[in-house]
């Protein structure tokens, strides 16, 4: 039986969001100041798409997409945002749920609403905005964590002294010299990346970090990945996480973290190639597998990165960090897929590379294909992969356009997409953190929950990153730890996080406890099933405070709260 | 709520509210044990079902380091720093004959080799050229390169064996040692995978076990449809609810195994990295029907520091295994007559070493099947030499055995499939390497 063909015909929801005049407003700069997120968007969006050279008709055409849904260009509809959120621009508290499940880590308490007044394009407007934001609250929840965050020189010096890098030290022993202090750093450096992902208010900036740790997969317990694996995420991925994804390719190529994980720092043209980071960039972070590629164009792109590498670890005054070697340059020329580059090209002819291949229309469709598996299902509808393809090619490779155009088309709000897709261990750990109002407690305990969810944050030992389609992961195995963690979560035994659940849940009869909890917990509601097997435990429980954490544990650990 | 209490219906769901009904510990009589059982636990060998045990080395394992051709002058002028050294140099490999030899980590395995019971496939590979893993992968798990598909070959054996529409329920009809249920398995929808079986339950607090177990199981039950108004229902055919429903009811089961409590015999012992195959070992011991185990393995993409008999990143990886591999054997006593692991990769690795110490994606490689039906102690397939002409592209150990032939061979001469078109689809039956003594 071959695979299920993407699903080409999608239904659109009945009460379709609308998304007219995010052109208008986009141009004409219109204010969007939300006294609830505490900064103004005005004019942001379009600075930004100014500043990228980017025309408004680029930016309305990211922005409204092919395929806008029902009900759109109502004239002189009300700003987003504007109170009671009355107006063509305002989303049900359903499409709200559904935005959030798959643009953000799922909603805490009171989001649905918030989202729904403000609206879609507010809503996306404010996450996408590119100006950094004052976040006291974030702050303060990774104070506990942040030191794993320090430059990658700055953690082995605080390790091993102020002078362990001037040593002469190589890079076998200095490894094995850190090797007592990785774990805790790791399970640090998870920690800073859910604490982001439950704390932080731009939720779809952590989203896309997380899809681009996927992407760009480095294994962070490999040898010397461990000193960069932060610097990597915090200081690449982040940053241009939102930005064109150029950028992203030509800084996650010259990282030390992918060079060792990729084994680049030692393709050389004295020692001999080595192809690995050549094939990963080819088949995994741009063209894909069906690119068009063969192994003469491996050897190539191998032979034009010889001699990206890194600095040598023990010379005095050398930061760690990435270096082009000239004498390990094959100085040939080469041809990729039939691109030329002509003898002697150096340095730059590996930039050359990485910057023609980030614009194919492979890479295009190889991205688009992704993040529509990403947000919208496993199986991405041929609309939106059209749509966001488009988006990438027009825009040059914005991902901000790209994530736009995703996000307008219909297939995303369609009543089939909408609870269908596998939440991974990291949203469920996620959403279910941010569901309760709980946040990580300043220990690192539940970077071992993440593991026995089957993917530890940075520990993917292969170059695909966890798989993102529910038939490659799901297991019977899988599925009994997320009841237990379900469990755990629910009943107030969950190590690692600081639940409250009083504020959430009423004390009071069984069936007032159960209507709330399906409306908190479950986006679309549980199913009768649900509801009744929830309900059936719950009259057993005499104990108040029981029954609200059995409650809890229940619809954390249902088949609807697995989705999103 | 009565249809619930309505347990009849469904065995599967019976045995998950009869709780109780069967007691299957390991080390005492069952209650409920089903004649067939019975009888195959009292005479291992006239009714016993065939176990197959798939060990798949994910990353591409470098065949010219697990099976050495040390005949082979071309092997060491092609690999002056990580070529396992001839038998009889320090950590040479282990001979098995003029031409090959095994890892010194693999050495474990030699007795087997010499007592018949291990043989080795050469130069075996996919007619498929990719050097993906990720294809290659997939293509050795469907058993049909070049397509795409969401089966499995295991799948759809087990499937053909026996369809799955109600399941016994003391079954364990298959276990995947690994995070995911692996491609190989899926089309076959009760499988249970999981990375340690021993962790495999709901872990909950004394009091709260019974209730919790009892509410997810009645919510994991796909059989009660249950579309609320105005949305898509989420019950029908969902793999998740099964899966759930699945994992509860094994996870019963498992529990009552005691595999904690497991002892290996005939002096056999494992480790830490290992202690899947102890799992494997007891769950077959218990007769509870395992058919198929997969366990999948990783370390194997060793483009640098590869490494040569004693140190390096595969050694590292190999030594769990040939140790383990060779108590499983010893631990399975008469048993094994039934068994037969079979040890495979997506493909092989280049010839020459790389600048780094290591090696890059290749073609052909090398399969291991050791079980007490193996025709063993010889190396199958043509060899077809490592001159440079005689090279795939140039590069790689050429492929002159497809894969999918000693899947069939498996198919037939161990699993007893008459008709292996149903698990193998499109493939024609290659030439018979005769791997099985009949």
């Amino acid at each position: 039986m071959a695979r299920a063909a993407p699903r080409s015909k999608t239904q659109c929801f009945p009460r379709a969001p609308n998304f007219n005049g995010h052109l208008r407003r986009v141009c004409s700069a219109r204010a969007l100041n939300d006294p609830m997120l505490g900064f103004e968007t005005k004019g942001k969006w379009a600075g930004a798409a100014i500043g990228l050279g980017l025309s408004c008709a680029a930016v309305g055409h990211w922005a409204l997409g092919p395929s806008v849904p029902n009900g759109v260009a109502a004239e002189g509809a009300p700003a987003a945002g504007s109170p009671a959120g009355a107006g063509a621009a305002a989303l049900d508290l359903q499409a709200a749920r559904h935005l959030l499940d798959r643009f953000a880590f799922g909603p805490r308490p009171g989001d649905p609403e918030r989202v729904a007044g403000l609206g879609l394009e507010a809503w996306l407007a404010a996450e996408l905005d590119a100006t950094p934001l004052e976040d006291a609250e974030l702050g303060a929840a990774l104070e506990p964590y942040r030191a794993a965050l320090a430059p990658p020189s700055e953690l082995v010096e605080g390790w091993l002294g102020a002078d362990a890098l001037t040593l002469g030290m190589d890079g076998r022993e200095l490894n094995s010299k850190l090797e007592p202090y990785f774990r805790d750093h790791l399970a640090n450096l998870a920690l800073t990346i859910l604490t982001r992902d439950v704390s932080s208010q731009r939720q779809l900036l952590e989203v896309m970090v997380d899809f681009w740790s996927n992407h760009f997969n480095v294994f962070a317990p490999k040898g010397l990945v461990r000193v960069f694996a932060g610097d990597y995420v915090e200081r690449v991925l982040r940053p241009l996480a939102l930005g064109r994804f150029e950028d992203l390719l030509v800084a996650t190529a010259r990282h030390p973290a992918m060079l060792v994980y990729l084994d680049n720092a030692t393709n050389s043209v004295q020692g001999g190639l080595n192809e690995n980071y050549a094939r990963e960039l080819l088949e995994l972070h741009t063209l894909g597998v069906a690119g068009g590629y063969d192994q003469n164009d491996v050897v190539n792109v191998a032979r034009i990165l010889t001699g990206w590498s890194l600095t040598r670890p023990g010379q005095p005054g050398t930061p760690l960090e990435f270096r082009f070697r000239a004498g390990r340059h094959d100085r040939g020329a080469k041809v990729v897929l039939g691109q030329g580059f002509p003898a002697g090209g150096g340095e730059g002819e590996g930039l050359r590379l990485l910057q023609w291949l980030a614009h194919r229309p492979a890479t295009a469709h190889h991205l688009a294909t992704k993040l529509c598996r990403r947000f919208v299902a496993d199986d991405p509808p041929a609309s939106c992969t059209a749509a966001a393809e488009r988006s990438y090619l027009e825009s040059g490779g914005e991902i901000r356009a790209v994530l736009t155009a995703i996000v307008h088309d219909q297939s995303f709000w369609s009543v089939k997409t909408r609870g269908r897709k596998l939440k991974k261990p990291l949203e469920l750990v996620a959403s279910a953190l941010r569901i309760c109002g709980a946040r990580p407690d300043g220990t690192t305990q539940l970077a071992q929950t993440l593991r026995r969810l089957g993917e530890p944050l940075l520990e993917e030992s292969v170059p695909t990153g966890y798989p993102e389609t529910e038939a490659e992961w799901a297991s019977s195995g899988g599925l009994l730890h997320r009841m237990s963690f379900a469990s755990d979560l629910g009943l107030g035994r969950l190590e690692g996080a600081r639940v409250e659940l009083a504020n959430l849940l009423p004390d009071g009869a069984v069936d007032a406890l159960l209507a709330r909890g399906n409306e908190l917990f479950l986006s679309r509601g549980g199913g009768e099933q649900t509801l009744r097997a929830i309900r059936a435990e719950l009259l057993l429980q005499p104990e108040p405070l029981e029954r609200r954490q059995l409650a809890a544990a229940l619809f954390l650990g249902s088949p609807e709260f697995q989705r999103q | 709520m009565t249809s619930l209490l309505h347990a009849a219906r469904s065995s599967r769901r019976s045995f998950g509210l009869a709780v109780g009904a069967a007691t299957l510990c390991l080390f005492a009589p069952r209650a409920a044990r089903s004649l067939e059982e019975s009888r195959a636990a009292l005479a291992p060998g006239s009714a016993a079902r065939p176990v197959l045990v798939c060990l798949f080395l994910r990353g591409a394992a470098d065949g010219l380091s697990l099976v050495v051709p040390h005949g082979e002058g071309e092997y060491y002028k092609a690999r002056p720093r990580i070529a396992i050294a001839r038998p009889g140099q320090t950590d040479g490999a282990v001979a098995l004959d003029e031409r090959f030899g095994l890892h010194p980590r693999l050495g474990p395995l030699a007795a087997a080799y010499r007592g018949g019971e291990l043989a080795i496939v050469h130069a075996v590979g996919s007619p498929h050229a990719t050097r993906s893993h990720f294809e290659a992968q997939d293509y050795m798990e469907t058993g049909m390169p070049g397509q795409v598909i969401s089966e499995g070959w295991l799948g759809r054996y087990l499937q053909a064996q026996r369809p799955l529409a109600e399941p016994s329920s003391d079954e364990l009809r298959a276990v995947a040692l690994g995070h995911g249920t692996p491609l190989a398995l899926r089309g076959y929808p009760g499988v249970v995978s999981a990375p340690r079986l021993r962790a495999f339950a709901l872990r909950a607090p004394r009091g709260l076990r019974r209730p919790l177990e009892r509410a997810f199981l009645r919510m994991y039950d796909e059989d009660r449809g249950n579309a609320a108004p105005e949305r898509e229902p989420l019950r029908d055919g969902d793999q998740l609810l099964r899966t759930g429903h699945d994992a509860l009811t094994a996870a019963r089961r498992l529990r009552k195994l005691g595999l904690a409590q497991y002892q290996p015999e005939h002096g056999a012992t494992y480790s830490k990295e290992n202690e899947a195959l102890r799992d494997v070992a007891a769950v077959i011991k218990a007769d509870v029907g395992l058919e198929v185990a997969w366990l999948d393995i990783g370390g194997w993409d060793t483009h640098q520091n590869q490494g040569n008999g004693d140190t390096g990143r595969l050694a590292r990886s190999l030594a769990p295994w040939g140790a383990g591999l060779a108590a499983f054997r010893a631990d399975l006593g008469a048993r094994f007559e039934h068994v037969l692991v079979l040890v495979l990769t997506e493909f092989g690795r280049t010839l020459r070493e790389n600048g780094s110490g290591g090696t890059d994606h290749g073609h052909g490689s090398a399969m291991l099947l050791l079980g007490g039906r193996v025709q063993g102690g010889k190396v199958y397939g043509r060899w077809p030499g490592l001159e440079p002409a005689a090279l795939w592209e140039g590069r790689d150990l050429a492929v002159t055995t497809d894969y999918r032939d000693v899947y069939s061979e498996v198919a037939t001469g161990f699993l007893g499939q008459g008709d292996v078109s149903r698990i193998l689809p499109g493939h024609p039956a290659g030439p018979a390497l005769g791997l099985f003594r009949s």
